[in-house]
């Protein structure tokens, strides 16, 4: 039983420069559940998941029922610290004795198909690859809730199959914010879609017919 | 093979130059302006059988070291304080900016009105390595990727962490090539300090006594054993920094 409260969030709005990216987005994420935030690339998807990783401050509106502290995050980019070995970026990320994390990192490196590639730089890895390094850094991190930057991108299908798969049962009553523009993906993984065109009132303006 | 063609090809420059260096000597035919290569290698030969000669080394490298070592805390120290308080990068900034501007022979002049001649070398070597160490840590510092300290920052990572995992990371190419350009600095400056101020058991005070009494062939033999050190230390910290060097 997950008795964490739900994320909610209120009136958000957002602007960079002149440039405003979301307006009064309301919206509630449920605890335990994987939802999709589902938009078309510029919609504001990603601006928003940083504003629920208290990464960006909103200009007006506000987040209750969570708190960075609790939040694994994993960001569009691998981001993978380019020094450290595949094996190495997840066991930085995992809170126990060196040998123990080296261990538990080596597991996570098995459960997305990268066993052989642990002590391989991320430059020696194809980007694909690495992308799926920084989603067991994210999952070894290990925290309640999980926010998703377009994980999936750029996998291929079968991989991508059994990686949703992966995250599905790794993720199973946790709290998980995922955003994508593929609809495949979005059915494939959510309990809950929102299309953030619909709660972004900016963009809910400009698509209301004349 | 390789290697090998890199030798010869060293040893062909090295002869080349030797070549020329015997032929001015020859051309000029006096000792006292430019001696032959051969009497400065007898020369050097005979200083180093002699114990006094090694003394005078180790007592010089002894004083650069040391204040090379001060100038390299302080400027990894002083950056850090640096980049971590802006206001202190405001403070030292100028201070260091004016100390690599002015003529290394006024701040032996003063160190030497400050001081007892012994220590100048020591805080001039300091003066000359502490900004460009504190150049080079700054620059790295700075450019420590936004992207990849906020993956730290999301990550929670510890202050040892954050260290460890991620600074000491990104610094490390600017500062080891700051490391190698101040040392070579360090030895030069801190010579020619103990050349004015001539303390006791140093290579500056031979060298600065060989040109009181125009003792040529010594003065060439102190100068090509200064610089054989030189290269011998740079090596050394080359192959130092080459084995603590992360490949990715």
């Amino acid at each position: 039983m997950n008795n964490k409260p739900n994320i909610i969030l209120d009136n958000i709005s957002k602007s960079f420069s002149d440039r405003q990216i979301l307006k009064e987005v309301s919206l509630e994420v449920h605890s335990g559940k994987r939802t999709v935030l589902l938009g078309p690339s510029g919609s504001g998807k990603t601006t928003l998941l940083r504003i629920i990783a208290g990464l960006d401050k909103p200009d007006s509106g506000y987040i209750t029922g969570i708190s960075r502290k609790e939040i694994a995050f994993m960001f569009q980019e691998p981001r993978l610290f380019p020094w450290l070995s595949a094996l190495e970026n997840i066991a930085c990320v995992i809170d126990k004795k060196r040998a123990a994390a080296r261990e538990e990192a080596a597991a996570w490196l098995e459960k997305v198909g990268l066993n052989d590639d642990g002590g391989k730089y991320p430059s020696e890895l194809s980007g694909g690859m690495n992308r799926r390094v920084s989603l067991a850094r994210t999952l070894a991190y290990n925290k309640p809730v999980i926010l998703l930057d377009e994980p999936f991108y750029g996998l291929d299908t079968a991989l991508k199959n059994d990686i949703i798969k992966l995250v599905k049962s790794e993720t199973e009553g946790r709290t998980v914010v995922f955003i994508t523009h593929d609809t495949g993906e979005a059915n494939a993984f959510a309990d809950k879609i929102i299309c953030l065109s619909e709660v972004n009132r900016l963009q809910a303006a400009s698509q209301a017919p004349f | 093979m390789k290697k090998a063609a890199g030798i010869i090809k060293n040893a062909c420059v090295l002869l080349f130059w030797l070549a020329v260096w015997q032929t001015a000597a020859l051309i000029i035919g006096r000792e006292l302006l430019i001696p032959s290569p051969l009497k400065v290698a007898l020369q050097l030969a005979e200083f180093a059988v002699s114990g006094e000669f090694w003394v005078m080394i180790f007592v010089s490298l002894m004083r650069v070291m040391g204040g090379f070592l001060l100038g390299v805390v302080s400027g990894i120290l002083t950056a850090a304080l640096a980049f971590r308080f802006r206001v202190i990068h405001a403070l030292i900034a100028p201070l260091l900016t004016v100390i690599r501007v002015t003529p290394v022979a006024s701040f032996i002049i003063l160190a030497l009105v400050w001081m007892s001649s012994g220590f100048v070398p020591i805080f001039i070597a300091f003066l000359i390595v502490l900004p460009i160490v504190w150049s080079g840590v700054t620059a790295g510092l700075e450019s420590v990727d936004r992207s990849l300290a906020e993956t730290a920052f999301m990550y929670n990572f510890t202050r040892h962490k954050l260290l460890t995992k991620l600074y000491i990371p990104s610094v490390m190419p600017f500062f080891k090539t700051s490391v190698i350009n101040a040392i070579g600095f360090a030895w030069k400056t801190g010579v020619a300090a103990e050349v004015l101020c001539v303390p006791a058991f140093s290579i500056g005070k031979q060298i600065y006594e060989a040109k009181l009494y125009l003792e040529t062939v010594d003065l060439f033999a102190w100068t090509a054993a200064l610089i054989v050190i030189s290269l011998i230390i740079e090596n050394i910290l080359k192959i130092a920094m080459r084995m603590t060097e992360i490949k990715y």
